[in-house]
């Protein structure tokens, strides 16, 4: 596992290693699973070209693995901010201001494309009191609320996702305190992410984000939390 | 289809850069359809809401390549768009 990863960091550091163990059938499978783990297909596809990364020996079969994954990713990241939009844009009209952090709020502010930083939803945050019009907001657009604890101490947020009649499905996190642990839960409120918030402009005129340094400490503590309970 | 015919692009179909490549994605079915950089130029003239006419006249401005040749591939590659219901041919005999 250590030397998929290793080679996987080097590739996306831009360092162009060869490929280290030609037709190593195993060797392969476990690099593809380690970059799907990673969520780095998307951005290893834009970041290495194939002509090189073929001349360095890397197989076909992972190329086009890579490839395919971009497109498909692509067509989510589309799909999802359509929907994102739309959300965006209700909450608006209803006065409320969500901030967008984690994956979707790096992949408008940070990445080349927001369809390279894969992910499997969007997380947002409004005031407590704005909790119940939002959950409802999303269950008017056709949202469903999944099956949670629920109560002021018990859990911090809810997670609403929509199948569309294509079979693509989207989920919202929405968290009306930053954290679900008791101890770090208060540390950052909405109003002072709202307050140094930066706005997407690609993504919606709606659309804001927690600002770069709350983003870097909100995931000291989003990893601190996993290495507590993985 | 006849040169004076003009193309519309669905709303729900898209044109995003992956990689080195220009990728239709039609988003309401889940179609994909991969265009070299030539067919990419095609489609983002037939995006400006070119006629086939017009898109060909630029593509013989830009490219070294017959006036036959050209509208062979323009007719080629609409007729594989159609066939994925990626646009939509307006004949412009249509009232």
């Amino acid at each position: 596992m250590q030397d998929t990863e290793a080679l996987l960091c080097a590739a996306l550091s831009g360092f162009n290693p060869a490929w280290p163990v030609a037709g190593d059938a195993d060797f392969t499978a476990g690099f593809l699973e380690r970059s799907v783990y990673h969520g780095v297909q998307p951005l290893f596809h834009y970041l290495v070209k194939s002509d090189q990364a073929i001349a360095l020996g890397w197989p076909q079969a992972v190329l086009e693995e890579f490839h395919w994954q971009a497109i498909a990713w692509t067509m989510w990241e589309l799909r999802h901010q359509a929907l994102l939009k739309q959300v965006l844009e209700l909450l608006a009209g209803m006065g409320i201001q969500p901030v967008l952090f984690k994956g979707t709020a790096l992949a408008y502010s940070l990445y080349p494309g927001p369809a390279l930083r894969s992910r499997g939803d969007t997380d947002l945050i409004v005031s407590l009191e704005d909790r119940v019009r939002v959950a409802e907001a999303l269950e008017g657009l056709g949202f469903m609320r999944e099956a949670g604890v629920s109560g002021d101490f018990i859990s911090y947020q809810a997670s609403f996702t929509l199948t569309e009649a294509n079979g693509s499905s989207h989920s919202l996190d929405l968290h009306w305190r930053i954290n679900n642990s008791q101890l770090l839960a208060r540390l950052f409120s909405y109003e002072e992410l709202r307050s140094r918030a930066q706005a997407l402009p690609e993504l919606s005129p709606h659309a804001f984000a927690a600002s770069r340094v709350d983003a870097l400490l909100l995931a000291c503590m989003h990893r601190s939390g996993h290495k507590r309970s993985p | 289809m006849n040169l004076t015919d003009k193309v519309t692009i669905p709303e729900q179909v898209m044109a995003r850069q992956v990689g080195e490549e220009t990728v239709i994605l039609d988003l309401a079915s889940g179609t994909y359809f991969g265009l070299d950089p030539v067919g990419a130029r095609i489609w983002q003239l037939l995006g400006e809401g070119r006629t086939l006419a017009e898109v060909c006249e630029s593509m013989l401005a830009e490219y070294e390549v017959s006036r036959d040749e050209i509208e062979r591939d323009v007719n080629e590659l609409l007729a594989a768009l159609v066939d994925k219901s990626l646009i939509k041919v307006e004949s412009a005999s249509m009232p």
